[in-house]
């Protein structure tokens, strides 16, 4: 050869190459193939991780690849089917726009990778210095709560000496949970296999699905069970139920004032509940008188007739009668008036005399899990600075829970340098909060932000490290109970190897970091012990629930006991008064209301899509392409009145920002709201697939902070529409 | 004639594993290397008779000149920014699977990390006791790997094989070099994968020769 190039090292090492081996059959793919074909297939039992539903999933491998996916039958979630996302979000760990490796910012949308050890150096380095130097106050931890995180990090936090630990629920239920806390002290759900009637607030199992809830309201339809959904839009819930009522938006308060109106003028209330079980009922009574349906009827765009045939079809049905329990609907972060629309949906189930009776509300029963012996394993102390985020404090939000918090407040808490360093785990609230640009803007204001995802989210881009947490198929987590009718505990298993060697599970992370800062006593334990301790008091092993996934429990509905401060339904919260609160819920109208070219911006979820994560998920993505699910829907009247056609390009205008999606013109929504998808308009060029597909409600919207229980008001702002030359 | 045959195929060896190593991240030791690459494979496609022209890699030296710069320029085509990168990985170019039983629902998509395609990596790393750096253990079917794997079948195994190997597997690499183009990523590498691309085709037209 005349010739030779340069040549450097070679990647395929032999391991002592013999060629006899190489005379094989299967060289040739085909017949590598045929032996594939024939694979055994295993089972494992797992959970989604697609959307927060958590259903339980049996994940089948063949060849150490996923080969299918069903949903467990003893889960109560899944009830043996998974929706679109569950099949689609499996494929995670295949996608090849994962975060790899832990990384480092550089410079705008510039990473660089790192190993795991300078990773944990780094931030220990940096969060030793702002423990230092603006102590534990200034530290926060954000999470979409999952076992394992919750149980590592709360460690983590504790041993550090910080309190401000965040679930995500100021941009979702917080109000809802609030609400429950101070009223009836934990949150009912409804029965919805006995009821008889059944009021649906915005919520809509069909959109933001869990499988076994819209089975459940399904089969309620074919029982015969009266079933009304009061919504601005026709959701697709609606199609399962007895009654559309739109509503204008923000108004379902006012709505309910007048329905305890009239079950409190109509003798339609139960008054041996409400003696045994309640607390302020006088008061309670009294502030009602006013609420007349003709006046509600001038707010809710809802004729007084309906609102009374509503409150006494529930009335009449008592106690099997109830309005469902709500989540993000009508008002878990929407609207300013949402801790106290919250309180009076428990207000009138109190009314109805339906806690613990068939058909109306129930508490779930819990199983009662285990924990580490704290003699051989030393748990951290509780923190005693105050949380940075005003939780728990008089004068600040001293009634929104401390298990939840108010994570969308620590950008702004950045900028007023209150807030010095974070960890945020597996949630987004850079794309999911109002006001993306506040939001990133005060994450980079931190000294030090550390993110764990398995993609590039909007908060991974502010992140000053980004650590890659392994998909959920490649990893086991920690047992967790579900609450229910019977009690359940299950257990996600690892279906498949980890396909980046880079990647880690939580815990590893975590325990890795602790290891730098010192605090290694705090972790001397692995994952396997815990979940063994957690499991001792049920009678049950890691490996009963590595075979059978998830288990039901006995469990024997207790005596009904209401954990508030009084022992009773709180008619009139004694809380609220003291903190300057409204102690019996009394109207207060939304901050935003539809002018007649306007609208509220309102948002959900849809049956493919959850949040702006699914959006980069190329099979869910391709449906919402083919269905034109991004457009945003205005009533016909209102689009005739500014000459907007079904289809056109039109552009979008809060004083916040404009953006142009195309439009769809429907009478399924109330003529004052304008309803957008919430899971598309990723931000994140480095989420490839969601990226510049949609536009997000969070661009319209300011960010907020409600006075009681803290959540984000993300649907108070007001929209205008015009069509635009294409 | 057998000298001619030797030599040529001494050249082929060559050739794959100087382009394999073109897909590899640029140290140091890739310094002032290009001049003699490009020398090389002028000469290598001469005597293979592959028409593959000198202006597809003539340049090297100079786009390949600084190193840093290079090592820069390879972050860029291959790791991030992720929107404007290319994944010279076999699978993203392939359908998932050919298993008719398997039931997700990208079975029969492209564009996910371990396919088919890359399990036979594995399986035949596994046959010729050969193990590949952890880093690609995501990506077994990497270009660069398939390309080191095809000098090694020239040396150790057959040209048969060798042949078999390439019609089976590397047929995606013209997708990969439209994608390259329009991804717009650093010239070297556009060069580097256009000439991969140029090179495989007298390969695979050359193997189909012989069978014929």
């Amino acid at each position: 050869m005349a010739a030779k190039p340069f040549s450097r090292r070679t990647f395929l090492k032999a391991a002592g190459v013999t060629l006899a081996a190489a005379t094989g059959d299967i060289f040739a793919f085909n017949d590598w193939l045929a032996k594939a074909k024939a694979a055994e297939v295993s089972k494992i039992p797992s959970i989604c991780g697609t959307c927060s539903a958590w259903c339980g999933m049996w994940i089948y491998v063949k060849n150490g690849r996923i080969w299918k996916a069903t949903g467990q039958k003893q889960h109560p979630a899944s009830k043996g089917k998974l929706c679109a996302r569950g099949h689609a979000g499996i494929m995670w760990a295949y996608n090849k726009d994962r975060i790899t490796h832990p990384m480092k910012r550089m410079g705008d949308n510039w990473f660089e990778p790192i190993s795991w050890d300078d990773a944990y150096s780094e931030i220990a380095a940096k969060l030793q210095k702002v423990l230092t130097d603006y102590g534990p106050q200034t530290v926060f931890y954000s999470q979409n709560a999952k076992p394992t995180s919750r149980y590592y990090m709360q460690r983590f936090m504790h041993a550090i000496g910080a309190p401000t630990i965040h679930s995500h629920h100021s941009i979702c239920s917080t109000a809802r949970d609030v609400a429950n806390k101070w009223t009836t002290g934990a949150m009912a759900t409804a029965d919805m296999a006995n009821a008889k009637c059944i009021l649906f607030l915005g919520r809509s199992y069909a959109d933001g699905i869990s499988p076994s809830a819209t089975a459940n309201l399904a089969d309620a339809r074919e029982r015969g069970t009266k079933v009304i959904i009061v919504d601005p839009r026709y959701s697709s819930s609606c199609i399962l139920g007895d009654q559309w009522v739109p509503i204008r938006p923000g108004t379902d308060l006012a709505l309910l004032l007048a329905m305890a109106h009239v079950l409190l003028e109509e003798n339609l209330y139960d008054p041996d509940f409400i003696e045994q079980y309640t607390v302020g009922f006088d008061e309670f009574k009294k502030t009602m008188l006013s609420y007349t349906p003709e006046w509600a009827a001038g707010i809710t765009d809802i004729p007084a007739e309906t609102i009374r045939t509503i409150a006494r079809d529930l009335g009449k049905n008592r106690p099997a009668s109830c309005i469902e329990q709500g989540y993000k609907a009508p008002n878990g972060a929407n609207y300013v008036n949402g801790t106290q629309t919250f309180r009076m949906m428990i207000c009138i189930n109190a009314l109805l005399g339906n806690y613990g009776k068939n058909g109306g509300m129930k508490f779930p029963l819990n199983p009662k899990l285990g924990e580490l012996d704290p003699k051989q394993y030393p748990v951290p102390p509780k923190p005693k600075v105050p949380r940075c985020d005003g939780v728990g404090i008089k004068g600040e939000y001293p009634l929104c829970q401390t298990s939840q918090g108010i994570p969308h407040l620590m950008p702004k808490k950045a900028m007023e340098g209150k807030a010095k360093a974070g960890f945020i785990y597996s949630f987004n609230p850079a794309r999911n909060s109002p006001d993306p640009k506040l939001m990133v803007d005060g994450y980079k204001k931190l000294e030090l932000l550390v993110v764990c995802d398995i993609q590039w989210s909007e908060t991974a881009m502010a992140a000053s490290y980004v650590l890659p947490e392994c998909s959920f198929v490649e990893r086991e987590d920690l047992p967790t109970g579900i609450a229910g009718g019977k009690p359940a505990v299950t257990m996600r298993c690892q279906a498949i190897d980890r396909i980046h060697s880079q990647t880690k599970p939580f815990e590893e992370i975590v325990t890795g970091l602790a290891g730098k800062m010192g605090l290694q006593k705090y972790f001397d334990f692995s994952r396997e012990e815990v979940a063994t301790a957690m499991l001792k008091p049920l009678k049950l092993t890691t490996e009963d629930l590595r075979q059978k996934g998830t288990i039901v429990l006995d469990g024997k509905a207790k005596e009904l006991s209401f954990a508030t401060e009084s022992g009773k339904v709180e008619l009139y919260c004694k809380a609220f008064a003291d903190n300057g609160y409204d102690a019996v819920p009394v109207w207060q109208p939304p901050l935003a209301n539809a002018g007649k070219n306007s609208f509220v911006l309102i948002h959900g979820k849809q049956g493919i899509m959850s949040h702006t994560a699914t959006a980069n998920i190329p099979g869910l993505l391709q449906i919402a392409k083919n269905y034109n699910l991004e457009r945003i829907w205005i009533n016909p009247a209102k689009a005739k009145r500014l000459g907007i056609k079904d289809g056109e390009l039109v552009e979008v205008s809060s004083p916040y920002t404009s953006k142009q999606v195309r439009v769809k013109v429907t009478e399924r929504v109330h003529p004052d709201a304008a309803f957008l998808p919430a899971g598309y308009g990723n931000l994140s060029p480095w989420l490839k697939t969601g990226y510049g597909f949609g536009i997000n409600p969070n661009d319209f919207c300011p960010h907020r902070v409600e006075a009681i229980s803290g959540h984000a008001m993300m649907m108070e702002v007001v929209v205008t529409i015009r069509k635009v030359g294409e | 004639m057998e000298d001619i045959t030797i030599n040529a195929e001494r050249y082929r060896i060559a050739i794959y594993h100087m382009l394999s190593d073109a897909l590899k991240e640029p140290g140091k030791d890739y310094e002032g290397v290009q001049q003699k690459n490009v020398d090389f494979l002028e000469t290598a496609f001469q005597t293979l008779q592959y028409s593959i022209d000198r202006a597809n890699y003539q340049s090297w030296p100079e786009l390949a000149s600084d190193v840093s710069a290079l090592k820069n320029d390879y972050r860029l085509s291959f790791i991030y920014p992720v929107e404007k990168r290319v994944l010279p990985v076999e699978s993203i170019y392939r359908q998932w699977t050919f298993d008719p039983t398997v039931e997700v629902p990208f079975a029969k998509e492209k564009g996910y990390l371990m396919s088919d395609f890359a399990l036979h990596m594995q399986a035949l790393y596994v046959q010729y006791n050969l193990s590949i750096p952890q880093e690609y253990d995501s990506m077994p079917d990497h270009l660069c790997l398939e390309l080191e794997f095809c000098a090694f079948l020239l040396a150790h195994e057959s040209k048969e094989r060798q042949a078999v190997f390439i019609k089976e597997h590397l047929s995606w690499v013209e997708e990969l070099y439209q994608d390259a183009v329009k991804q717009d990523i650093p010239m070297f590498y556009q060069q580097v994968i256009k000439v991969i691309a140029e090179f495989l085709k007298y390969e695979m037209h050359s193997s189909e020769k012989q069978t014929a």
